[in-house]
């Protein structure tokens, strides 16, 4: 299992890389850059997964590798100014993914102090809450980056709704999948296959509940 | 008697916003006057907060603020229409103490328990979320009236950007509060306000 987490996401790097080399050709300094961000940032559930530390379940890291490599898809084909949709869709996407994370940091939370109880109703719409406060802070990313170094990262107030009503969807859409599956699953086995006990102590120690 | 009283001017100031925000025509702020009153009229928040001197004027001040943010401030439905961003900041306010009281609210109904750092960040997630939705119902409501009810990007960028710094300020302000009270709680079974 641990080397079908790996395989998918030294597959995202890959294509990642060949985007990258491609963008390099073509002189394209904000496709390459993300490319080349977008490696680094799969190298940090990589390192996790080699060390045994916050080992993700399979379709969280499925949704990471897919969201950086459509977004790098997107910059290199041109697809976010030659179509309408295709921001929806990555934005759709990585809503689930950022959802999943929120996800995650929310039962490890809940498992794991003692001092916390969330009323299980509650989950899927802290879940939703977590997706569109994220996508709030990426559209202020966005704007002060068009505004300080002049990038178009934004395209219009048009867009700008569309993302935030793909990720209203998104963060639904996992509301409603988070609740499915805790009526199925148990937290304490998730939490136990994520092997956070060490930053849950670490995190003990610092915070004290 | 003086809680009654304040229970009554309360639900006056409310009933007054949700009547100005109907006659406006802004959706969203009609959706918040009467989120506002049915938390207002549930048993926990009854008990719990017109119990208490301080949670009650609090509550009474924000629902003023929020009256006169409706009457003074935008002067058509819109998200951004405001003589200055200043103005937005009464409503931010309103959203904030609202989110805030209906997660001590449902807490304390569902029988959860949080601690005080897990409550302010909730809190600020979920005003954050409610802000930033604005948009898109005033956005498109208005294109199916055909009006423009947000201007434009970047006014409605500022504005988020405004609210998401005051709701940081507020949720470090209530931390505060609740660190210097950490014997006077509120929601004495749900909320660990000392911790």
């Amino acid at each position: 299992m641990r080397l079908n987490r790996m395989s998918l996401l030294v597959a995202s790097a890959v294509a990642l890389a060949i985007m990258f080399a491609i963008s390099m050709m073509s002189g394209d300094s904000y496709a390459y850059n993300t490319e080349l961000f977008s490696i680094l940032l799969l190298a940090i559930p990589a390192w996790c997964i080699a060390r045994g530390v916050i080992v993700l379940p399979w379709p969280i890291l499925l949704g990471i590798g897919l969201s950086l490599v459509l977004h790098s898809l997107g910059l290199v084909t041109d697809l976010y100014n030659n179509t309408d949709w295709w921001d929806n869709i990555t934005h759709f996407i990585s809503g689930i993914t950022v959802a999943s994370l929120a996800a995650v940091v929310l039962i490890v939370v809940i498992v794991s102090s003692k001092k916390i109880r969330v009323p299980t109703p509650w989950i899927p719409f802290l879940i939703f809450a977590s997706v569109l406060a994220m996508e709030g802070v990426w559209e202020m990313l966005e704007f002060t980056m068009d505004m300080i170094i002049g990038t178009s990262m934004q395209h219009g107030l048009s867009d700008t709704m569309g993302d935030i009503v793909a990720n209203s969807l998104s963060g639904v859409v996992a509301g409603l999948g988070f609740a499915y599956y805790i009526s199925r699953a148990s937290l304490r086995e998730l939490v136990d296959d994520l092997r956070v006990e060490r930053i849950v102590e670490w995190s003990r120690r610092t915070f004290p509940d | 008697m003086a809680s009654k009283a304040a229970y009554i001017v309360l639900l006056l100031l409310i009933g007054a916003a949700l009547f100005k925000a109907l006659l406006t025509g802004y959706l969203f702020w009609s959706i918040i006057a009467t989120w506002i009153l049915l938390i207002v009229m549930t048993p926990e928040f009854v008990s719990a907060i017109l119990s208490r001197g301080r949670p009650t004027a609090a509550t009474v001040v924000v629902a003023l603020l929020f009256v006169i943010y409706l009457f003074l401030g935008p002067a058509r439905a819109s998200v951004t229409d405001l003589n200055s961003m200043l103005w937005a900041i009464p409503g931010n306010m309103t959203i904030f103490g609202l989110v805030m009281v209906t997660l001590l609210v449902v807490n304390e109904r569902g029988h959860g328990h949080m601690v005080r750092q897990f409550l302010m960040v909730v809190t600020l997630i979920s005003y954050m979320t409610l802000v930033l939705i604005q948009g898109p119902i005033d956005h498109y409501l208005g294109l199916m009236v055909g009006a423009m009810r947000v201007p434009g990007n970047t006014e409605f960028m500022q504005y988020y950007m405004l609210s998401t710094a005051v709701g940081i300020a507020l949720s470090f302000a209530m931390a505060r509060y609740m660190r210097r009270r950490s014997y006077s709680m509120i929601n004495p079974g749900g909320v660990d306000w000392g911790s």
